[in-house]
């Protein structure tokens, strides 16, 4: 009766422990950017000239955004007033304050755009082509003539196996 | 009873190899676990007291070119030249206006990155295409108000929001091709009226139209047509009671261009400024102020 007992202590134990601590089944891994480097690696894929880098009062005055949604950010901007070109990455301290975070960066797009239809039709074509992006706690706006490659990078750093 | 002791060791075993892995932490391996030995550094000397900082305006020391035009100083309409102010006069200024501000606003965002607190409180409610006419209008998806920490809104609301006492404000290149310069100073009074009428302790300091490059004129949009709306919007200040600040007066060459060393898009619109006229513009608000 003990032996019985025993065995079935130990089949009900070890599949326990095996479950809890094999490596078959591995916690989900949160989506890790740096975005500034992100930001670096666009900038030297599209040789861009002339941006200025943002900081968080630019975030507040333009966006709206304010410093406690985010965990880090990096975004670079023409500031001639006449090129429309504004590339922003967010890391938001949450997906959920990611997505509300893509409402302002739609408002903002929105606004440029409004701006520059009736007067630059060319940095219209260019706002109209932009992308805005979101994956878990991460947000981007992509507004530049390269676009494309800017994508293709985003793409790449927030894919997940 | 031997295997009995046998099978209860086994299982003993087996607990505690499963319970030893599962304290380790689930973590990647680590390169360099070992922290660098640092060699201790000499106690570093005491911060130097800084100098005062003085605002300078003029920072720009641009190439000579020799398309570089003659600037005309003209005799200034409405307020004269005083001593310049300090920054904290721009504590409680916002500035109003279309692409042209807006390059001024951009200039300041990039000055800010290097040089923080220089006229760091001052606010601007910018919009490209924004003019007096359009600014009357309904808030909507299309319309093209100033967004206020990024919420767009009517400019009464946003100068309300922004708790600005004074109000600097240029349009008019918006306005005077689509409406005429009488058009245009009927929309600008009525714009002033609602600003006034949510904002009752505000001042207005209207400040002249800045004219375009000679080779950007346009048939309805011109310099001739610019300068009679500045002419225009002079009688409206002094007929309201407002400051007239005559940004022109230091932006304009003999012919009533804007200089060519002024304007970042000569083969372009004509009418946005570079970083230099920044500066001249600036040093102009500073040294033409109320008393």
């Amino acid at each position: 009766m003990l032996k019985k007992t025993v065995r079935l202590f130990a089949l009900l134990l070890l599949p326990l422990l095996l479950t809890a601590c094999g490596p078959t089944a591995p916690a989900k891994q949160a989506l890790e950017v740096d975005v500034e480097a992100l930001l670096e690696l666009m900038s030297e894929e599209t040789e861009w000239e002339d941006m200025m880098s943002m900081n968080i009062k630019h975030l507040k005055n333009l966006y709206g955004i304010e410093e406690t949604d985010l965990t880090s950010f990096a975004g670079a901007m023409k500031t001639d007033g006449i090129t429309a070109d504004e590339v922003l990455i967010l890391e938001a301290k949450d997906t959920e304050t990611a997505e509300a975070l893509v409402k302002k960066l739609q408002a903002r797009l929105k606004a440029k755009s409004n701006e520059a239809k009736d007067y630059l039709p060319a940095q219209y074509k260019v706002i109209e082509e932009a992308e805005i992006l979101q994956k878990e706690r991460y947000a981007a706006l992509l507004v530049s003539p390269d676009v494309e490659a800017l994508l293709e990078l985003w793409v790449e750093s927030v894919k997940t196996e | 009873m031997l295997r009995k002791k046998g099978l209860w060791l086994f299982l003993i075993g087996i607990l505690l190899l499963g319970l030893s892995a599962c304290n380790t932490p689930n973590k990647p391996p680590v390169d360099d676990p070992i922290p660098p030995i640092v060699d201790p550094k000499p106690d570093p000397k005491p911060d130097p007291i800084p100098e005062p900082v003085v605002p300078e305006d003029e920072i720009s020391e641009p190439e000579p070119s020799p398309y570089d035009e003659k600037v005309v100083m003209l005799a200034a309409r409405g307020l004269a030249e005083t001593e310049p102010v300090g920054d904290d006069y721009f504590d409680d200024v916002v500035l109003i206006g279309d692409s042209v501000t807006l390059k001024l606003y951009y200039y300041l965002l990039d000055r800010w990155n290097w040089d923080e607190t220089y006229l760091s409180d001052i606010q601007f409610l910018t919009a490209g295409s924004l003019g007096s006419g359009n600014a009357l209008w309904e808030v909507s998806e299309e319309s093209v108000h100033p967004t206020y920490l990024g919420e767009k809104m009517l400019l009464e609301d946003s100068v309300a929001l922004s708790g600005a006492k004074k109000v600097y404000i240029m349009l008019g290149t918006n306005d005077v091709g689509l409406y005429g310069v009488e058009g245009s100073i009927e929309n600008y009074n009525e714009m002033l009226d609602r600003i006034k009428a949510k904002n009752p302790d505000v001042t207005f300091y209207i400040q002249s139209a800045l004219p375009m490059y000679r080779e950007a004129q346009l048939p309805d949009l011109n310099n001739e047509t610019l300068t009679a709306y500045n002419d225009k919007l002079y009688q409206l200040s002094v007929e309201r009671g407002d400051y007239f600040v005559d940004v022109t007066s230091i932006m304009q060459t003999e012919d009533g261009s804007l200089p060519y060393q002024y304007c970042s898009d000569p083969e372009g619109m004509g009418i946005h400024l570079t970083d230099i006229a920044c500066e001249k513009w600036i040093g102009y608000l500073r040294s033409h102020v109320a008393s």
